[in-house]
């Protein structure tokens, strides 16, 4: 029966007079479909039923810093308001009231801006960094020195190790790859022309190279690691430093008094903050509100909100300083929802 | 070609974002704002006490309103001197200043100029400066104005503090007490009686123009009636004379019509009535068996809501001016009274009673968000400052055993129920009106 089966089957008879011209389509078909099953693979028919999972609830993964900042930032704000007593006080000299009043006559803003630019420039804060990462790269050039023959090097040499003060990750390199630059002239035995001297040179040069080739490696990786680091670090603000600042500026938020509010109202601000955390005064401006101008409180409400980012009190922001590029500019959404009176 | 370049702009426009933190606050601090009133400048010793009388008088009014703390004068770092010329507003910030008012005084003869200047101390800008010219007399209302222009241009909100309050100064006993017509700035100054004592008068209540005063007197004993009274000439004449006793008058927002409560002896309930001043007739608004009381106009004046025990306990009803559209809108327990429009339009203070207690209560217009702001032994006759923001009302003590106290003073207290103060008389004190806005 089979037999008969197979004899009138079209798709064998079709295989038994496959022709020459044909063959290389069949062969490429059959690749194809082996290439595809391997590719999809073969349905299994007994697998059991895909089990049923419900909606997977969204969970927002917060980064928390492992200590919290609150506390010892408390301590800074102590000192901080100290600080800002005595400088407040040193405002009375008559040279920071003149800068006042000449602000006041030319009824500038941008004058305003000029000269707290001027005093705090950002080079300032560059240095900062600098110095910071200065001692780690001194100690590495310490290390290496040592493992160098000496005797061997010309003081020349020496000389370029010791300049590098990384002003920034960047500059380090370009001032590693200028020491090596600067490696390769040297085996210029003019002085001598002794042989062994040139091949003692020539040896010294060589573990020198190679002390320079692992240091630089050595150093590479180390300030990989850095940026990973600091970008790892500067990537966002941590809840508890997002929940400080808004702790610092609920407490300078001071309600329009008298003025009626309706639920649903808002104000949004925006406004440049300086590196070194005080505001550009003349930055602050409202960017959003569903105020209406004719509402006889539009002028109370927004100015309340302009006014908690110059409250002095709230100056400097608590923010922290090394992520600079995350807060330079601030957008704050004064939400009356809660503050419904009359 | 065009289309292909303002694409090119509109993508790189939005992608272009910058970046920036972004913080929402809900919750801010309720507290009154610091604020520096300097003494204003002089050139001599009477400008000089001017200056200070008048500084004086604004740095009071806007205490007493709640919102604002003046900052002790003794911290002050600029000089007036120093002032006149320039502020030197970082100086004020370190005293927490956040608004500094400044100002100037010359005097010509028996004329005074005044001046005054309003600053924002954080963002170091001026936002007010006005000049007044007057009498020397009247340094006392520039105060005031100034005082409302300020109170105006930092809340938003209309000034209350050019105003005058007339109520019934009380002397004797409870059972021989003696009811005069008294009036006084709202800072309790200039005060005088309007009548001299010899009969009673109750609720007085002020025109629009806060020129005349309409009250309710028992000069004809036995049959009370409601007259006006002008307050500049002393002249006072009787509204309408009826066969049964008019009560609990006030005008219209227009002033040309007053509204009044006309009890019929025949009938014996009380209905609410309209009059005409300059025709004298009236109409009559209300018609059912209870007894309606207390009515007090909407301030576009097409309203009217009063208090009445249709319902077997006294409630409030508003009702449009020709009697139709009647809604109760008080819905809790208690007992409702004297229901008084607010300037605003937005809400109706009024007296209740409930469990043994008084209070001072508020509600919107349709009687929803009822809430009670003060409350006593007995408390009643809630009266609106002009912004809508404060209210009058007065107080009567307990009566001891031995017939001691039960006297009645005048209070004001905050829309939101703080910021409760005694308003100081010569004599006890009751019924109070405030006055509109007089300038």
């Amino acid at each position: 029966m089979s037999v008969l089966l197979l004899r009138n089957n079209k798709f064998l008879h079709y295989f038994n007079n496959i022709g020459s011209d044909s063959i290389g389509l069949f062969f490429s078909f059959l690749f194809h479909f082996i290439i595809l099953l391997l590719a999809i693979g073969i349905p299994n028919f007994f697998a059991k039923p895909p089990i049923y999972v419900p909606n997977i609830i969204p969970v927002e993964i917060l980064n928390v810093t492992d200590v919290t900042s609150v506390p010892k930032k408390v301590e800074k704000d102590n000192k901080e308001k100290i600080s800002e007593k005595v400088t407040e006080t040193k405002k009375f000299n008559s040279s920071e009231n003149r800068e006042i009043e000449k602000i006041q006559v030319k009824e500038k803003p941008i004058v305003e801006e000029k000269t707290i630019s001027e005093i705090k420039t950002p080079k300032d804060d560059i240095i900062i960094e600098k110095k910071k990462e200065a001692p780690i790269k001194l100690e590495k050039e310490k290390k290496i020195i040592p493992n160098e023959k000496i005797e061997v090097l010309p003081s020349k040499k020496i000389k370029p190790k010791i300049k590098p003060k990384p002003q920034n990750e960047i500059n380090v390199e370009e001032k590693k790859s200028d020491v090596v630059v600067k490696a390769q002239p040297k085996p210029k035995p003019k002085p001598e022309f002794n042989i062994a001297s040139m091949l003692k040179d020539l040896r010294n040069e060589k573990a020198t190279q190679q002390n320079e080739t692992e240091e630089k490696i050595e150093k590479k990786e180390d300030i990989s690691e850095q940026k990973d680091e600091t970008t790892k670090k500067n990537v966002q603000l941590s809840i508890s430093e997002i929940d400080l600042l808004r702790q610092q500026l609920t407490s300078c938020w001071i309600a329009p008094a008298g003025a009626v509010i309706e639920r649903g109202m808002f104000v949004k601000i925006s406004a440049k903050i300086q590196q070194n955390r005080k505001i550009y005064n003349e930055s602050v401006r409202i960017i959003d509100t569903n105020i209406s101008n004719t509402n006889p409180f539009y002028g109370p409400i927004t100015e309340s909100a302009m006014r908690t980012l110059l409250n002095p009190d709230c100056i400097p922001l608590k923010l922290p300083e090394k992520k600079y590029n995350l807060w330079k500019n601030l957008t704050i959404t004064f939400d009356y929802s809660i503050m419904k009176g009359y | 070609m065009i289309k292909n370049v303002i694409y090119l702009f509109l993508t790189l426009f939005f992608s272009l974002k910058v970046f920036a933190l972004e913080v929402t606050l809900t919750q801010g601090t309720v507290k009154p704002t610091p604020i520096a009133v300097t003494e204003f400048f002089y050139n001599d010793d009477k400008e000089e006490k001017i200056g200070k009388n008048i500084s004086t008088v604004i740095s009071d009014n806007l205490e007493r309103s709640g919102l604002f703390i003046p900052i002790d004068k003794k911290a002050f770092i600029q000089t007036i001197d120093s002032l006149a010329v320039q502020p030197k507003f970082e100086q004020w910030k370190v005293i927490k200043a956040q608004h500094l008012i400044a100002g100037k005084v010359i005097k010509k003869n028996d004329k005074i100029s005044v001046e005054f200047r309003l600053y924002d101390v954080f963002s170091q800008k001026q936002l007010l400066g006005k000049k007044y010219e007057t009498s020397e007399k009247n340094w006392r209302r520039v105060s005031h104005i100034i005082s409302d222009a300020i109170f105006e241009r930092i809340t938003g909100e209309g000034g209350y503090f050019d105003t005058r309050i007339v109520y019934v100064a009380e002397t004797g006993t409870k059972e021989n007490r003696k009811k005069r017509l008294a009036i006084m700035d709202q800072d309790q100054e200039g005060h005088r009686f309007l009548s001299d004592g010899s009969y009673l008068v109750l609720t007085p209540r002020f025109s629009p123009n806060s020129q005349k005063i309409t009250y309710m007197s028992y000069i004809t004993r036995n049959s009370p009636r409601v007259y006006i009274l002008d307050i500049e000439t002393g002249k006072q004449e009787i509204v309408g004379e009826f066969p049964g006793m008019t009560f609990a008058p006030r005008f219209s927002p227009d002033g040309k019509k007053i509204i009044m409560s006309y009890s019929d002896p025949n009938v014996g309930n009380s209905e609410i009535y309209i009059m005409d001043l300059a025709t004298r007739v009236s109409k009559r608004v209300t018609n059912s068996s209870a007894i309606d009381v207390s009515a007090s106009f909407s301030p576009k004046g097409n309203k009217i809501v009063f208090n009445s025990d249709r319902s077997g306990r006294r409630h409030l009803y508003v009702v449009d001016i020709d009697g139709k559209n009647l809604k109760r809108i008080s819905r809790e327990g208690g007992s409702y009274y004297t229901p008084v429009w607010s300037p605003r339009g937005d809400m109706i203070a009024f007296t209740k009673q409930e469990g043994g207690q008084f209070y001072i209560g508020v509600m919107e217009k349709d009687g929803s968000n009822e809430r009670m702001i003060a409350k006593s032994f007995h408390v009643e006759g809630p009266t609106w400052a002009p912004n809508g923001r404060y209210l009058l009302y007065f107080k009567e003590e307990r009566t001891a055993e031995d017939g001691s106290g039960g006297e009645s003073s005048l209070y004001s207290i905050d829309l939101t129920g703080f910021n409760e103060r005694k308003i100081l008389t010569p004599l006890g004190g009751s019924d109070p009106a405030w006055s509109p806005l007089m300038h």
